[in-house]
């Protein structure tokens, strides 16, 4: 993986531009309806793991306004409360960017195992903030396929941004 | 060097600012739930073009992939479909008598009609809300005449009414979100009652009186109580399961909607002209 100095300056560039239009793009989507039947009650906003790798790998391209603005289209789609995915993507981008270190000096599976605390953080999260704004508990058996689902679409998502970031980035 | 460092610290404060921000819409949105809902149907009425391109190729690959699926059972489609057209000739003899039957009566009432329903078709270009809210988006806003609160049908049955509205765009609550309560009653021995979502596939029925007589395969259609919903429209059947919890299976297939029909009733008028009640009309 190329080295850099993720507090350098960053100038704008188009290929600059690449991790945000991959966040946006799965943002939605994630969102598209897929046909698959009950599918939109587990579906894992895409967007959240776009962000967890560009956050651990080029957290650069990627600072946490952007995550903010990230997490507000996706509360701002999905219903749910304005505000919560906003502070999710942003609290995942400082949690990726802070641990990055530690995953990119082990393999994948570290990495992968950290997202997975991230979908578990967001699924109490949003379950949380949820039953307070809507005054009742939820079931959690929703919210926790929609993090196992999460962890699942994660190598693919993943996989998506590594060839994205050798492609466009011109990285290995 | 100098740059660098202030760089990061930049965006370290700026990540607390940007939770602490989070925080505060989180708290707005709560207290103040209107303007967020304008605030997001505006947001959404821009977004909607992007949700729209992007969920035709995957509606058009979901299609094919349906369609091949189905091409290994169209012998066995196509017996179902003659038997149930049979079915529906009969039915469709039975309506004809009794709309005539009804026109007559309403005659001898007096009766003005009811008023033209306007029908707006919409397709569905974001399944969204996740475990916590059951809604999706549409291609129809008050541009094309869509105002909150009517009601959408989709596949012949009720599946949820609109709740915020843009100028190319709107939002469904489906009847199936936690938030949904429809007034229903039983098609047949006409037992009023309240349909109630769980954000699951299926409905919770509520609010029966004591010594209701609720059977597997029982209908149930909008009552018109409370005046949201117009009287009359399929929600769907009974089911009771094996330990006698009583479920309600929606007609629309609320987990895979495509296109949706948005209905407005129209004004609501009278339905009896003074003619026809003895004293109505007088001072």
């Amino acid at each position: 993986m190329t080295s850099f100095d993720s507090d350098a300056p960053i100038g704008f560039s188009l290929q600059g531009a690449v991790p945000l239009f991959l966040i946006f793009f799965l943002t939605f989507l994630g969102m598209a309806p897929l046909g698959l039947t009950d599918y939109g009650t587990i579906a894992p906003p895409l967007g959240l793991l776009a962000l967890f790798y560009w956050a651990v790998y080029r957290p650069d391209l990627v600072g946490p306004f952007a995550a903010f603005l990230a997490g507000f289209v996706t509360d701002t789609l999905s219903g749910t409360a304005l505000g919560v995915y906003a502070f999710i993507f942003v609290a995942t981008y400082g949690m990726a960017s802070g641990q990055r270190q530690l995953f990119l000096a082990h393999s994948f599976f570290i990495l992968w195992w950290g997202f997975a605390m991230v979908a578990v953080f967001s699924g109490a999260f949003s379950w949380f903030i949820n039953a307070v704004v809507g005054g009742a508990f939820m079931p959690l058996r929703p919210v926790l396929f929609q993090a196992l689902t999460a962890v699942a679409f994660f190598p693919l998502i993943a996989g998506l941004c590594g060839f994205a970031q050798k492609l466009m980035l011109g990285e290995k | 060097m100098p740059l660098a460092l202030a760089g990061g610290f930049f965006q370290r404060f700026s990540l607390v600012i940007l939770l602490f921000v989070a925080v505060g819409v989180i708290l707005f949105s709560f207290a103040r739930p209107g303007t967020g809902e304008e605030l997001r149907a505006q947001a959404t009425d821009i977004m909607a073009p992007g949700l729209s391109v992007i969920s035709q190729p995957i509606t058009s690959v979901s299609s094919l992939i349906s369609t091949l699926a189905n091409v290994t059972e169209l012998r066995a489609e196509n017996e179902r479909l003659k038997a149930e057209n049979e079915k529906l000739r009969q039915y469709q003899t039975a309506a004809m008598r009794l709309e005539a039957e009804n026109k007559g009566l309403r005659g001898l009432l007096k009766m003005k009609a009811d008023p033209a329903r306007r029908v707006v078709t919409a397709k569905v270009i974001a399944d969204v809300g996740g475990p916590f809210v059951r809604n999706v988006i549409v291609t129809a806003g008050s541009d094309d005449g869509v105002r909150s609160g009517l009601v959408a049908l989709a596949e012949g049955g009720l599946a949820g009414r609109v709740i915020s509205v843009g100028k190319h765009s709107s939002r469904i609550l489906l009847i199936n979100d936690v938030n949904a309560r429809v007034p229903v009653l039983t098609e047949v021995s006409r037992i009023r009652g309240m349909i109630a979502g769980d954000n699951s596939p299926e409905l919770q029925l509520t609010q029966l009186p004591p010594d209701a007589d609720i059977k597997a395969g029982d209908h149930l259609i909008t009552s018109g109580a409370g005046g949201i919903y117009p009287p009359g429209l399929p929600v769907g059947a009974v089911a009771i399961s094996e330990r006698g919890a009583v479920r309600i299976t929606p007609v629309a297939n609320l987990g895979r909607l495509e296109m949706l029909q948005i209905i407005d009733p129209g004004t609501p008028a009278d339905l009896l002209s003074p003619e026809a009640v003895p004293g109505a009309g007088n001072p």
